[in-house]
């Protein structure tokens, strides 16, 4: 039995540009429900367009579960929104982080890189990625398992 | 009824979040869309029990998110675990709660004092 590591960026090529965008439309909807609320002369304009940048992430969340680990997409992908939007909203709004939020933010980088890091195991009779980091309804070059 | 915002906010969350799993592993584009706006129709409702949850914890509305938010990303875990048989080593569960801790650490940083 052989057991090698596989690093996150090979196993997981498209999807990366699919995570990215996901952040991207759910940070930028989270930005316009904030000046929704606090802008009222335009709240109705920005609920439209944070309504349609959120349901837009969703449909890239969709993409995302179906190249990886349902598990791993949603703390990958909630995290680093999450994350994201703690920035954005910091530099739009200048609200310095706290040390406390620093500290946080680190906790969830180190949580992300654990739950990111998989090895793949190679066995007779076994499939490359069948180890740990799939699910059962993950798709294999586009068919169902 | 706090109990009650919470459970059905979590449960929301966790059924919207299963429905998109469901329609991203349809070939069918007909189970895909009807899986997309089952999602987020389930999320979207899940807004007015989150701010039934503000109103009953008016004082404190970072702790009010935190319970919010642990409660739907932990369940959430467990569920989508359970249904679609994740196959996670120790190493990847650590981190996956470590985010969720973490999420609640930036959470209570930013009340102000």
């Amino acid at each position: 039995m052989h057991v090698r590591s596989s690093g996150f960026l090979t196993r997981y090529g498209l999807v990366i540009p699919l995570l990215l965008a996901n952040w991207i439309l759910v940070t930028f909807a989270n930005l316009c429900f904030k000046e929704g609320g606090t802008e009222a002369g335009h709240r109705l304009l920005y609920l439209i367009i944070g309504s349609i940048l959120g349901i837009s992430g969703s449909a890239v969340l969709m993409g995302i579960y179906s190249r990886m680990n349902v598990n791993l997409a949603l703390v990958i992908s909630g995290s680093g929104s999450f994350i994201l939007t703690q920035f954005v909203f910091w530099k739009v709004y200048d609200t310095p982080l706290t040390p406390l939020q620093w500290a946080g933010i680190s906790i969830v980088f180190i949580g992300t890189g654990m739950a990111a890091f998989r090895s793949s195991v190679e066995s007779k009779g076994g499939a490359i990625g069948s180890g740990p980091g799939t699910d059962s309804g993950e798709k294999k070059d586009g068919v169902p398992c | 009824m706090l109990m009650v915002h919470l459970a059905v906010y979590w449960a929301m969350q966790i059924l919207g979040n299963v429905a998109f799993k469901l329609g991203s592993s349809s070939d069918k584009s007909r189970k895909w869309l009807a899986a997309f706006i089952a999602g987020n129709l389930s999320m979207a409702g899940s807004i007015y029990f989150l701010m039934k949850i503000y109103e009953s914890m008016p004082d404190n509305c970072n702790l009010a998110f935190i319970l919010a938010g642990s409660g739907a990303g932990i369940g959430g875990q467990l569920v989508l675990a359970r249904i679609f048989k994740s196959r996670l080593s120790r190493v990847q569960w650590c981190g996956i709660f470590l985010c969720i801790l973490g999420a609640a650490v930036v959470i209570m940083g930013g009340q102000q004092v």
